[in-house]
């Protein structure tokens, strides 16, 4: 009896154990897909300029355009639908969230600019037109423990990629 | 006698207890290896707007350095050269072998490492 109440006890520990570091390799998984993705989708999302202010020598992101085409790459890149739910098949299981979206250039600021987000502990210097994005999803939780884990929040800061 | 046959039996379970976490962590860096190497050639590609053979055959040779048999993994890339804010999209796909020892569900477990990155292209012409 003595025998099978430490082997019980013994394979309680296992299972907490494997579940425990089962959590925390999803957790690095998905943090490492929104990361990307967000890098992504930032990164297609700035190349949106207008055509005219490139005509005129300046570089001008096209706000809306480049928002839509943000998320439709999240969408592509993690497998969500259009309300950022993920679709059957996504490594995601919770719905994804846009915390914030930011567009910079010439008719907010001078280049180069060091830009700061205390919120979100976003600190660069800027060259040239930019786009900010953070998004984020809950934890995911396979032992459900006293604390409740904070969301995998994720930050992605692209420059305007200039052609020398 | 009978302790004897108990022990032996439960020394499957210790097996267990001891290998599993192990394989666990290797399949699943297998999976981020792969990932990672899906995000690194989108991203490699997009100023050229074509994933070429130099690059292909580089992420192969990280693929192959993790222990995935090159011969086996497959990618998928268009061959033709995109042009600015077009879509480029790469996908991996490499053999997974079994390593969990036990299977809780009735869920068949994964056959391959699969990853999918997608970017504009940045080139212009």
């Amino acid at each position: 009896m003595d025998y099978l109440i430490k082997l019980a006890f013994a394979l309680l520990l296992f299972i907490l154990t494997w579940l425990s570091q089962e959590q925390h390799q999803e957790w690095a998984v998905e943090r490492n897909l929104l990361k990307s993705a967000n890098n992504f989708a930032a990164h297609d999302a700035v190349q949106l300029v207008h055509q005219e202010s490139v005509a005129e020598g300046r570089l001008l992101i096209d706000d809306e355009a480049a928002y839509e085409t943000f998320i439709a790459d999240l969408c592509a890149n993690l497998g969500l639908d259009g309300s950022l739910q993920p679709l059957p098949g996504s490594r995601l299981r919770q719905e994804v969230k846009v915390v914030w979206f930011e567009v910079i250039d010439e008719r907010t600021v001078t280049f180069p600019y060091f830009y700061q987000h205390p919120t979100y502990r976003i600190a660069k210097y800027l060259r040239g037109p930019a786009v900010i994005a953070v998004i984020e999803t809950s934890h995911p939780v396979l032992i459900r423990g006293f604390l409740e884990q904070p969301p995998i929040r994720v930050p992605a800061i692209q420059e305007f990629a200039f052609i020398s | 006698m009978k302790e004897t046959i108990v022990r032996a039996l439960f020394f499957w379970l210790t097996l267990i207890i001891l290998v599993q976490p192990m394989l666990s962590h290797v399949d699943y860096l297998l999976d981020l290896v792969v990932k990672a190497n899906a995000e690194y050639a989108a991203e490699k590609a997009a100023p050229e707007g074509i994933m070429n053979s130099d690059l292909r055959q580089e992420v192969l040779q990280n693929l192959a350095a993790v222990g995935l048999d090159p011969d086996k993994v497959i990618i998928e890339s268009g061959t033709t050269v995109l042009e600015r804010t077009e879509r480029l999209d790469v996908r991996i796909r490499a053999p997974r072998q079994p390593l969990f020892l036990f299977r809780f569900g009735s869920e068949a477990m994964p056959k391959e490492y699969y990853a999918h990155a997608y970017v504009m292209s940045e080139y212009i012409p």
